[in-house]
C-alpha cells in the first residue's frame, strides 16, 4: 500500500513480488522453484500456509468490524447487546462519510481512551459550553457497561407527545455572536449524545449532529494517532449537513471543545511519567450501570478488560 | 475540479500584465498583514480581514483532493463566529501558550470573476513552544477569493489547504 487509499485485487509486495489475492491467499511467489533447478524453496514449501495474516469481518448497519483474533468472540456478542442496537439505531439509513482528520496526541493511547470513557471532566475542562451559555440540560443520562465497552448516553426532556421541550437560552459569561454554530436538528428523536467506547481503542462520538468515528492507533508509549472519519447520512438535506459542519467547529483537531483533551493528556503524560502512582475512586468501586455521570465505572470496565488480556491479577475483584 | 493551468491563462488573457503584477503585489501585501497579524498575537485584528458574511475554513488536502464535503478542523461562515472564536481563545480554552511564525510565498492569481480574484498562496506556520522549542509545522496552501472595498482587500472566503494534514497536537490559533 503506498497511496492512502484504494482498492487492490491482489496486492504484491514490492521486496519479493509475492503476490496474493483478496482475500490474502498466496498466488505466486518469485523464484518459487529457484532457476533451472537451482536454489528457490524447498519441496516441503506450500503457498496456502504463507497467505496474509486474515480479517474476521462482521457487519452491523454497514459498518465494519474486523479482528486478527480467531478466537474472539462473534460481534454482537463481543460488544453486547445495548452497544450493538445503538449502532443499529445510528446507523438505520445509509451512512454517508464527510471526510477524514488525523492527528497525533502526546500521551499513551490508553490516557486518550480513559478520557473518552470519562464522563467526570467535560463541564470541568470544556467551558466553552456553558461560559457561552450553550449547555442544554439533559433530562436523562446513562452510562451502560458491557463486558469492557461503554455506552454513554444523553436524552432531551420531551412532553407527554414525546416532543422535545423548547429550551430558552441561558445567560452566560459570554454571548456568542453567532449562535448559529451551535443550531441543530433531531435525529435520533430527544437523544443527543452516544458515546460508545468499543474496547480496547475505538469509538463513535455522536453529539447532537457531529458524529464521527474514532479509531486511537499507539505509535509509542507515549504518542497515540487519531484518525475521525466523520459521517452523516445519505439522504441529509443541505441545512442538516450544514448543521452538522458548523457543529464539528466544537470537536476534531481545530475544535472548541476536543483541543482542550489533547492538551491536558499531554500534561497528564508528562506527570505520570515521573513515575509517582496514586488511586482515588469516583463513584464507587464497580463497573455496574448509573443513571449518572459522575462515576469512573467504564474507566474500570476498560482496566479490567486490558489487565485481563494482559494477563494482570486483579485485586479485590468486585463485578 | 478546475485545471488550475487552465484557469492561469484565462485569468492572464482578462487581466492586463501591468494590472496583473500590482494586483499580484497588493494581494501579497495583504496576506503578508493577515500573517503578521496572527504572528504579532493580534488576534482581535484577525476578523477584520474579512467581511461580515466572510468565510474561513481549513480543509485537509487529504479531504479536498478525494472528494470529501465535510470534516472540515475550522468552518466559520460569519465574522461573527471569528470573533467568538477569539473570545473563547482569550476567556474561555485551556491550551498551552505558544507562537506561530508564518511563511508565504508562490502567490499567483488565478481568475477574476465579479470583482472577486481566485488568489492562491504557499504557506508555513511554524509553531513554537511557551518555552521557546520548535513544536511542528504545518504546510500548505491558502486559496483565498479576495475582492476591493473601497480600496481595502478582503477575504470573501479564505480556505486554509494544509498538505500537513496529520496534525501534531491541536490547531488553536487560525492558521
Amino acid at each position: 500500500m503506498r497511496e492512502l487509499r484504494g482498492n487492490q485485487n491482489y496486492p504484491t509486495c514490492p521486496y519479493h513480488n509475492w503476490r496474493y489475492d483478496g482475500t490474502g491467499k498466496l498466488l505466486g511467489v518469485a523464484m518459487e522453484k529457484g532457476l533451472k533447478g537451482k536454489g528457490g524453496y524447498p519441496d516441503s514449501f506450500c503457498k496456502e500456509d504463507n497467505g496474509l495474516q486474515t480479517l474476521r469481518v462482521s457487519v452491523i448497519s454497514g459498518v465494519v468490524f474486523g479482528t486478527l483474533d480467531p478466537s474472539a468472540p462473534e460481534l454482537n456478542t463481543f460488544l453486547g447487546p445495548r452497544i450493538s442496537q445503538r449502532i443499529k439505531d445510528i446507523c438505520h439509513k445509509p451512512l454517508k462519510i464527510l471526510g477524514y482528520q488525523r492527528q497525533t496526541v502526546h500521551c499513551n493511547w490508553k490516557l486518550f481512551v480513559e478520557n473518552n470513557r470519562d464522563s467526570y471532566h467535560g463541564p470541568q475542562l470544556h467551558s466553552f459550553i456553558p461560559q457561552f451559555g450553550i449547555a442544554r440540560p439533559a433530562d436523562q443520562v446513562a452510562v451502560e457497561v458491557d463486558g469492557a465497552n461503554a455506552l454513554l448516553s444523553s436524552w432531551l426532556e420531551t412532553d407527554e407527545e414525546g416532543n422535545i421541550v423548547d429550551f430558552p437560552p441561558q445567560q452566560g459569561e459570554f454571548q456568542l455572536e453567532d449562535p448559529s454554530i451551535v443550531e441543530g436538528f433531531e435525529a435520533l428523536g430527544a437523544l443527543q449524545l452516544s458515546v460508545i467506547s468499543v474496547f480496547p481503542a475505538s469509538l463513535f462520538t455522536c453529539i447532537r449532529n457531529a458524529w464521527s468515528f474514532r479509531r486511537m492507533i499507539p505509535t509509542s508509549p507515549g504518542t497515540t494517532n487519531i484518525e475521525y472519519t466523520w459521517f452523516g447520512y445519505e439522504d441529509d438535506t443541505e441545512f442538516e449537513q450544514e448543521c452538522r459542519l458548523k457543529q464539528s467547529n466544537l470537536l476534531g483537531p481545530a475544535g472548541y471543545v476536543a483541543m482542550e483533551d489533547a492538551e491536558v493528556l499531554e500534561m497528564v503524560q508528562n506527570a505520570i511519567s515521573q513515575g509517582d502512582m496514586s488511586i482515588l475512586q469516583f463513584g464507587g468501586d464497580d463497573t455496574g450501570d448509573t443513571d449518572h455521570f459522575n462515576s469512573e465505572a467504564s474507566i474500570r470496565a476498560f482496566w479490567k478488560g486490558y489487565c485481563e488480556i494482559m494477563d494482570i491479577p486483579l485485586q479485590g475483584d468486585r463485578s | 475540479m478546475t485545471n488550475p493551468d487552465k484557469v492561469r491563462v484565462q485569468a492572464q488573457a482578462s487581466i492586463a500584465d501591468v494590472e496583473l503584477e500590482k494586483l499580484e503585489k497588493d494581494f501579497m501585501r495583504f496576506n503578508i498583514a493577515y500573517c503578521a497579524c496572527l504572528d504579532d498575537d493580534r488576534l482581535e485584528d484577525w476578523p477584520s480581514f474579512f467581511p461580515e458574511d466572510g468565510r474561513y475554513l481549513i480543509q485537509s488536502r487529504e479531504n479536498l483532493d478525494a472528494g470529501f464535503e465535510g470534516a472540515y478542523w475550522v468552518y466559520y461562515i460569519s465574522q461573527g463566529m471569528m470573533r467568538d472564536r477569539v473570545t473563547s481563545l482569550r476567556h474561555i480554552n485551556t491550551f498551552n501558550h505558544h507562537y506561530y511564525r508564518h511563511q508565504i510565498s508562490n502567490l499567483r492569481i488565478l481568475s477574476v470573476n465579479d470583482g472577486v480574484y481566485e488568489v492562491r498562496t504557499n504557506y508555513s506556520v511554524v509553531q513554537t513552544t511557551f518555552e521557546g522549542k520548535l513544536q511542528s509545522t504545518n504546510v500548505g496552501e491558502y486559496r483565498d477569493q479576495i475582492y476591493i472595498d473601497n480600496g481595502k482587500a478582503l477575504f470573501k472566503e479564505k480556505l486554509v489547504v494544509p498538505d500537513t494534514f496529520h496534525t501534531e497536537s491541536a490547531i488553536v490559533y487560525p492558521l
